[in-house]
């Protein structure tokens, strides 16, 4: 008997019909892969994803109503710290960094083929986050952007901002692992945790802004 | 003293003593008289406006005449109602209005001004004693002449408003003008970026469709064959996913949202590191942490990113590197995007192998608004450099910018 370990297991947010389910599909015929929930909104995501243990959540990025990235910070709000991938046309930076700042971890392109698909779902469901050069570079330039005290807190660690300068100059991770003597996996972990602090990051500026705004009135 | 020896009726009719007094004979005896002493005693003569004459007509009455507009030659004559020293009374004038203060005559009878505007003025004379002893009020004449119609306030301020109507007018005309040649331009501009367009759509999106429509044409005999089939699907796939690409392109070239170097940029390097790693290169990035809020148009933007992506094409295929660097450096004068080999490098002198390439390349820099600079050596790898020129359009000042925003 051919020993198989349980699935992970996947909530879809998507608003077309017919992507839904192809991916449904895609994810109920793939061995390893359990298509728990089906979502076709932001607010029927938010009601259901809490009821259920799940492993991972693609997200649409442009849902009618609340977008996926309103989705994704509340998700995160309701203290569900499951992971999410965005689903995107176009790889607009734009688009997907708010996600990431919101709580996202990874995004991935509809034009990915169904195989890349699975296997970035794997490697987030293992601990995976994957960064791009573009998104490094914004990341370090949103941490030195804005300058409120509070931020002492989440700043990024040495070890961190050596491995986004890195990923801003092209750098792979395997080339990473061999220049900083790590191992992928530790680098999966560094980049997953700055995903965490942009999030942190993001919500005091956010706080920062509000109390800002406040003053202003006031004063 | 009207006795006829006091006329010289009578030798002697009377003498001088030294000390300058004048004794004369009576009938009754003797006068004597000290003449210093009467003038010091006299009150100061009377002055008195005699004639009035503007361009050499008496006004016979004081008062304000009905007269000419214009300029005019005015002459007062004044004189002195005495008989004491008639020939030694002073006398001194103002033209209100036109004299800033007291002119002194001397012992002339006469003031004229050969040019008075037209005005209301008041001419005053007063006369006096050679010792300085001048008449307190003395005689005045209220004069008025009327202006030209040119010279009155009201024509002034006609004019002025007739002026700033006109200029309103001429403005409004130059700005419709200008708004409709704009507009003119516009149309042209969203023509040409329509064509361009529909051009990529077709040459890019409409090759991909039509060669997945001839896969998944059925033709007898090879539908059977489970390998052509797989063969197929295959290609179907990846002619999908390069359609998929093709479209990126267009949407981001058309977005206007993308329409900053800082898209762009992020657009090559995303290229650049997927189109190499995929070609088994080593990407290198280096890129100014901060990059400015430059504009960058659709033109450009589209341009620049072929360029550079038909750069990148010629290293994959000829230069057989191992390493690639995409820069960016920015100066106040210029960006320069610079993308740098260690492949095998080419003779630049001889350029027939590459020429067309690199003509097209060097024309996509001209309509970017820059240049390509190529520096290779058989063996030392090669760099291309764009160089563009950091041009009002790509960073406007600080007004413009708002006022774009609120246009």
């Amino acid at each position: 008997m051919k020993y198989s370990p349980a699935p992970i297991r996947v909530a879809i947010v998507e608003d077309a019909p017919e992507v839904r389910a192809s991916l449904r599909i895609l994810l109920s015929g793939s061995p390893g892969f359990a298509c728990i929930q089906c979502h076709s909104s932001a607010e029927e995501a938010i009601k259901k994803i809490p009821c259920e243990r799940l492993d991972v959540v693609l997200m649409d990025v442009n849902l009618p109503g609340l977008s996926g990235i309103e989705c994704v910070a509340r998700l995160h709000a309701l203290g569900i710290d499951v992971p999410v991938l965005m689903l995107t046309v176009h790889d607009d930076e734009d688009v997907i960094f708010p996600a990431l700042e919101a709580g996202a971890c990874g995004y991935l392109l509809k034009e990915t083929p169904p195989a890349e698909i699975l296997l970035a779902i794997e490697q987030v469901h293992a601990g995976g986050a994957p960064m791009s050069s573009v998104i490094a570079r914004k990341v370090v330039q949103s941490f030195r952007q804005s300058v409120v005290p509070e931020q002492a807190a989440v700043q990024l660690s040495h070890r961190e901002i050596e491995i986004l300068s890195l990923l801003a100059k092209g750098y792979r991770y395997k080339e990473i692992s061999d220049v900083l003597e790590l191992s992928e996996r530790t680098i999966n972990s560094h980049t997953r945790r700055i995903y965490e602090r942009l999030h942190v990051h993001s919500r005091i500026a956010a706080v920062a802004k509000f109390k800002q705004l406040n003053k202003e009135q006031q004063g | 003293m009207k006795a006829i020896e006091c006329n010289g009726g009578a030798q002697p009719a009377g003498c001088v003593t030294h000390a300058g007094e004048l004794w004369l004979p009576t009938t009754r005896g003797v006068a004597y008289l000290r003449p210093d002493d009467t003038a010091r005693a006299v009150s100061p003569p009377l002055s008195r406006i005699e004639a009035v004459k503007v361009n050499q007509r008496d006004l016979q009455s004081a008062g304000k005449v009905p007269l000419r507009a214009g300029h005019h030659r005015v002459e007062f004559y004044f004189t002195a109602m005495t008989f004491q020293r008639a020939g030694k009374i002073q006398f001194r004038y103002q033209l209100e209005n036109l004299d800033p203060g007291w002119i002194d005559a001397g012992p002339r009878r006469m003031a004229e001004y050969p040019n008075v505007p037209a005005g209301a003025y008041r001419f005053r004379v007063q006369a006096g004693t050679p010792e300085g002893l001048w008449e307190e009020t003395g005689s005045s004449f209220a004069l008025m002449l009327p202006a030209r119609f040119y010279e009155t306030t009201w024509f002034l301020v006609f004019c002025g408003a007739v002026l700033v109507a006109a200029a309103a007018g001429v403005y409004r005309f130059r700005m419709r003008f200008l708004r409709q040649i704009h507009q003119l331009e516009q149309e042209h501009a969203v023509d040409l970026e329509r064509a361009r367009i529909a051009k990529d759509m077709h040459d890019e999106l409409g090759t991909n469709l039509m060669q997945i429509s001839l896969l998944c044409a059925r033709t007898p005999g090879q539908a059977q064959n489970p390998d052509e089939l797989q063969r197929r699907f295959e290609d179907i796939t990846a002619t999908v996913r390069e359609a998929f690409r093709s479209l990126s392109v267009i949407v981001w070239a058309v977005s206007p949202q993308h329409d900053k170097l800082e898209s762009l940029v992020n657009y090559i390097c995303k290229f650049a590191e997927n189109y190499l790693r995929l070609a088994g290169i080593r990407c290198r990035l280096d890129l100014p942490e901060n990059v400015p809020p430059f504009a960058l148009s659709f033109a450009r933007r589209q341009q620049l990113f072929l360029l550079i992506k038909e750069g990148l094409t010629n290293i994959v295929k000829h230069a057989h590197a191992s390493e690639v660097w995409f820069r960016l450096t920015l100066s106040a004068e210029e960006i320069v995007f610079c993308v740098q080999d260690n492949g095998c490098g080419f003779n630049t002198a001889l350029k027939s192998e590459f020429g067309n390439g690199l003509s097209n390349m060097r024309r996509r820099a001209d309509e970017a608004g820059g240049r390509l600079e190529i520096h290779s050596a058989p063996g030392q790898g090669t760099t291309l450099r764009a160089r563009l020129p950091v041009s009002p359009d790509i960073f406007p000042p600080p007004d413009n910018i708002n006022g774009k925003a609120k246009g």
